[in-house]
Parts: structure tokens; sequence; C-alpha cells
């Protein structure tokens, strides 16, 4: 069998704009043309190697801002790395933005046939496939029908739908597995396997660690940009797991901290002031034996203390994300929110 | 999970199928929920034709036979260029979803825009032959160039296409700057007026393309003399491709930076 991906000491480098970076050309001869060049740069990927055999299903875990998007569209072909290379071995198609080039003005009929050549489908493909695509979706009523008289889960059923059938050799897949009800989540999870035993390489960004360790056969941890470690996908979403539990345990014992009023530093008093708002029932553990324990002889001690406000500034830092949604990657901190920053959207 | 089509040929077949379905979706959009339809396409040079020719027909009158065809023959070559040129400075920046796909073609983008707008330049088209016919004006041998001017101004609204499309995605403020811009070429582009006599006074007119397209095409619909017209074309078919190269080359290097910023 034949390595269908091959990365190789990938590096990508993010360029971080002036958040005053002329929009307008206007703006940028009033100002002589200061600020448009980035300012900074900073490692979104760096020295990733690994190869995926054909056939083989890797999953990609990290927490936000780890670079498993980046990745996923580097081998997706959008966007140049900046060091070391990519080889993709056939067909790509992909679970990422579904439903592009939907207008909610044409029927279904119409987007099937827009957004399917959009996919990579030939029109008479698209046509042979029409009715299983329609089918699949659980449209059949409502095909001939403008798309804005359908519920967004329709649209989603369409859009994954259609993408599903374009028979890739090579599949990426970004998080999407959360389409419509519970039954047709099964029937996408089943989709997914079913490319797998066609042979379909593929490649998968998922928070969802069950779903990785069960069919992956192999998983990459990314921290940072770089790979913390792969290997067989249930060995490595464990580590994972493992790690992102002793974030937890340390981000509620910094909490505590907190109301044992410590002579912590700033940047653990700034990470409690946030935690202290999102997370007042600290008690209520999830994992009470990989939860420090907090007493006073640990916050008297120097170096336990530095220890661990060492570890909270990371989990501030890193684990913050997934303990609460509306937090940000620590790289997205100073960015503006708008189109010109390069940035990691997970 | 092959094809059975060899790849190049299998892209080939795809890139058309491509540009089939989003110029009809272009189109379908444009009169979707309108009372008229595709009858838009028809009213709109109809309403010009009818301003203009009062204007420069009675107000400030021309001395040019058979106005009204000459006129209209500015007006549809005119119309094609300027929405396909505004259609295409927003076609990066208003498709990103397209963009960010992997295998999307982004190069096809801007061809749209220029693709759709021919569409309503054909549509057009027979209220052309039933003006000519009312004015009398027959259709003579220099008609079979008609063709080779249609290519040369796709090829060289294109080029300019390439450009502005690229340039919109770092300033967005590009919009204004062409809607100015077009007016100022409307005016010095011999579409309701000929230019012919301010030529040789003021030589910069001469390097504006659309004003030697539009003349080949009254040279090709009407047979009328136009001085130079040969020269005109070669130096404008030689800009034009330059133009096109140069412009997909820019747009090419530039596309990887618009799926990271947009």
């Amino acid at each position: 069998m034949d390595n269908s991906i091959v990365v190789k000491n990938l590096g990508k480098k993010f360029r971080k704009y002036n958040q005053a970076r002329p929009h307008t050309l206007q703006e940028a001869i009033v100002r002589g043309f200061k600020g448009m060049r980035a300012s900074e740069s900073f490692w979104a990927l760096k020295n990733v190697s690994f190869s995926i055999r054909e056939g083989n299903m890797v999953g990609v875990i990290g927490h936000n801002g780890a670079g498993k998007s980046t990745l996923l569209r580097l081998v997706g072909d959008l966007g140049k790395p900046d060091e070391g290379s990519i080889k993709t071995n056939g067909r790509i198609g992909a679970l990422l933005s579904l439903g592009a080039g939907f207008h909610p003005e044409l029927t279904g009929r119409e987007n099937i046939y827009i957004n399917g050549v959009i996919s990579g489908l030939l029109r008479k493909q698209v046509h042979k496939q029409f009715d299983s695509i329609v089918e699949f979706a659980e449209l059949e009523e409502f095909i001939d029908n403008p798309l804005h008289t359908y519920s967004s889960g329709m649209a989603m059923r369409l859009g994954f739908s259609i993408a599903t059938h374009i028979q890739p050799d090579i599949l990426l897949i970004d998080e999407v597995l959360a389409v419509g009800d519970l039954a047709f989540q099964q029937k996408c999870l089943d989709r997914i396997i079913d490319f797998k035993r066609k042979h379909c390489t593929i490649l998968l960004v998922s928070h969802d660690t069950h779903f990785v360790a069960q069919h992956c056969d192999s998983a990459v941890w990314l921290d940072k940009g770089q790979i913390r470690n792969l290997g067989p996908a249930a060995e490595v979403v464990d580590q994972y797991v493992e790690a992102m539990q002793e974030k937890v345990a340390v981000y509620k014992n910094g909490s505590s901290q907190n109301k044992a009023k410590s002579n912590s530093q700033i940047a653990v008093a700034e990470y409690d002031e946030q935690s202290d708002k999102n997370s007042h029932n600290s008690e209520n553990t999830l994992n009470d034996e990989n939860d420090l324990k907090t007493n006073s002889d640990s916050i008297e001690t120097g170096s336990a203390t530095q220890a661990a406000e060492k570890l909270v500034e990371e989990a501030f830092a890193d684990g913050e994300a997934s303990l609460d949604d509306k937090a940000t990657a620590p790289e997205d901190n100073e960015l503006p929110k708008t189109s010109d920053t390069v940035e990691d959207n997970e | 999970m092959a094809f059975g089509i060899p790849s190049s040929t299998r892209r080939l077949l795809y890139i058309r199928d491509l540009l089939y379905e989003l110029v009809v979706r272009d189109i379908k959009l444009r009169y979707k929920r309108s009372l008229l339809g595709i009858g838009w396409s028809l009213l709109n040079p109809l309403t010009e034709l009818l301003v203009y020719s009062f204007v420069f027909g009675r107000v400030i009158p021309q001395e040019i036979p058979n106005f009204v065809v000459f006129l209209f023959i500015g007006i549809l070559s005119w119309n094609w260029f300027q929405a396909a040129i505004m259609a295409a400075t927003n076609s990066i920046v208003g498709n990103r979803d397209l963009i960010k796909r992997p295998g999307f073609p982004s190069p096809v983008l801007p061809i749209i825009s220029v693709a759709s707008n021919f569409i309503h330049f054909i549509i057009a088209l027979p209220i052309l032959f039933v003006l000519m016919y009312i004015e009398g004006v027959p259709l003579t041998e220099t008609a079979l160039l008609i063709p080779l001017i249609i290519v040369l101004q796709f090829t060289f609204t294109l080029g300019v296409a390439y450009f502005v499309a690229t340039f919109h995605v770092t300033f967005r403020d590009t919009e204004y700057l062409v809607g100015i811009f077009l007016r100022l070429l409307l005016f010095v582009s011999g579409i309701f007026f000929s230019v012919e006599g301010v030529r040789e006074e003021i030589w910069l007119i001469n390097a504006n393309p659309i004003l030697h397209i539009i003349n080949a095409y009254r040279f090709g619909f009407m047979n009328t003399e136009i001085p130079l017209l040969g020269n005109a074309m070669m130096w404008t078919a030689i800009a034009s491709i330059i133009l096109l190269v140069f412009g997909y080359i820019t747009f090419q290097r530039t596309s990887y930076r618009y799926i990271e910023e947009l």
C-alpha cells in the first residue's frame, strides 16, 4: 500500500498585522502606506512530519489554536507552507464549509448541481448521483422549493449529503459531524466509516476524543503547532485526555487558591478573576483524584506555589478555550477580528 | 475510485462544467423574483438608447449617419465591459466560501464575471439587428470580423478583471475607484459621440482600447470607414494579451494569500 499523504517538516508562519492596518486605499494614502506590512509573525505549525497510508483514518487532536485546522487546510492546498512539503496522492474531497455556493433564492435541485460541481464533480456525475443525494438528505418533497424555505438543519443535511457523494481518494473533515438531529448524525458517522471501508484516506480534526479513539487508526496530537505525540489512536487519545484533565484540575485549583487569598502573582490573580466569573462551582469537580489538593502547606511552600503558578499559566494559555467556549486561543488575544489577520479559526 | 478519464482531460471538462454552472447561477439570480425576468437584459440597453439618442440626437445633435445604430453598438459593448469589471472587482471577496474549498480553481471567478455579462450582450444583440433593419443598414462581409472582436474584448476585459479583483482584496475601496474610473472612461470611448476629431490633438485618447474595440464593432456591423483601424486593432490585441498574461500571473501569485486572508 502506498502513502496517500506525506507531510515533511511542515512549517507555517502566520503574520500578525497591525491592528490599525489600512483597509482602504484612502486610509493607506492618508497614512503614507504605513502599517501595511505584517508587524510580527508566529509559527502556527512547525516541524510537523507524518505520513498516512492509503485507506487509513487519522484523527488530529489538540486544544484550540494548536494548528489543527491550519494543518488540514494546508493538506487541502489552501495556502502555501513556509517550510517543508506536503505530498498528496489522489483527489481530495472535504467536509469543510458545507454548502459553499448555496443560494437561498435557488431551489434545492439547482443548488445541488451548483454545489456538486463546486465540490469537484462533473455535471453528469451530479446528474447520476442526484437521486441518491436527495434521498440521503431526506429532502424528496422539498427539492424543488427555494432554499430559503428550508430550515437550517435541512440546508446542512443537503450540504453534507452532496459532500459525501463526491467519492474522493482523500477526505478532509473538520469538525462537521454535528449536523442535524441525532438520527442524521448517526447516518453521517456511518457514512464516514463507509468511506473508510472503501479505502478512502481520511484526515479528521475533532474534539470528539471518543470518536477518534474508537474509529481512527492513528492520531496526531498537535500542541502549539508541533507534534506532541503520534501513534495508535487509543494511546494518543488517552495521553491527551490525561493531559487535559491535569489542566482542568490545575484550573480549578487556581480558583480555590484565590478563595484562600494566596499571595500569588499577577498572572495567577488575573487568571483567578476570570475563572471566578466563569466557574463558581469549582467544588463540583470532574475528577477528584486529579484535582490538586489545596491546603495552606502547598501555598506557603515557595517552590510548590511557583510550580502551581506555572501550571496555571499554562492552563490559562491552553486549556481555557476547552473549558469555556467563549474564550479565545492565546494568539488571538491581540488580534482584531477583521479579515486582515491570519488566524487559526477553530 | 478513479474516474477512468485522464486527469488533464477531466480537469478541462470540470472547468467547463464549473463555468457553466456558475454563469447560469449568475444569470438565474439576476432575474429571480423580478417581474420582467430576462426582459431586463433588453430593457436596460433600450432605455439607455432612448436617453442618449434624445440628448445626443436632439439636444446636442451629432452629425453621424445612422446615429441610432452607431449609438447602440457603443452601448452594448460598453455595458458588457462595465458590468463585467464591476462584477469582477467583487468576485474574490464576494466568493470567500468558494475560494476556501480545496481544489477550487479561483481563476475562474473573474472569467465568470466576464462571461455572464457576455450573455447579456448576446441576448440584446437581436435588438441591434432590428435597429439596423429599421435604419436600413445592411450586414456586409465585414460582419465576419465580429467574432474576432468579441474574443478581443473578452481578452481585454478579463485582463483588467484579474487586476481589479486582486487589488480589491487588499483595498476594499477599489470598488469606488473602479466606479469613478469607468465613468471617466465612458466619455472618452466614443460611445455617444465621435472622438475622431480630437484624436490627433489628445494622443492619450488613442491609448483607450475600448475606443478601438467599439470602433471595430462599428466597422463590423456598419462597414463604416475608420482611419487606421487595422493598426489600432493590432496594438489593442497585443496590449490585451500582455495585460491578460500579467493579470493572470499577478492573480495566481497572490491567490494563496487570499485564501489565508479572506
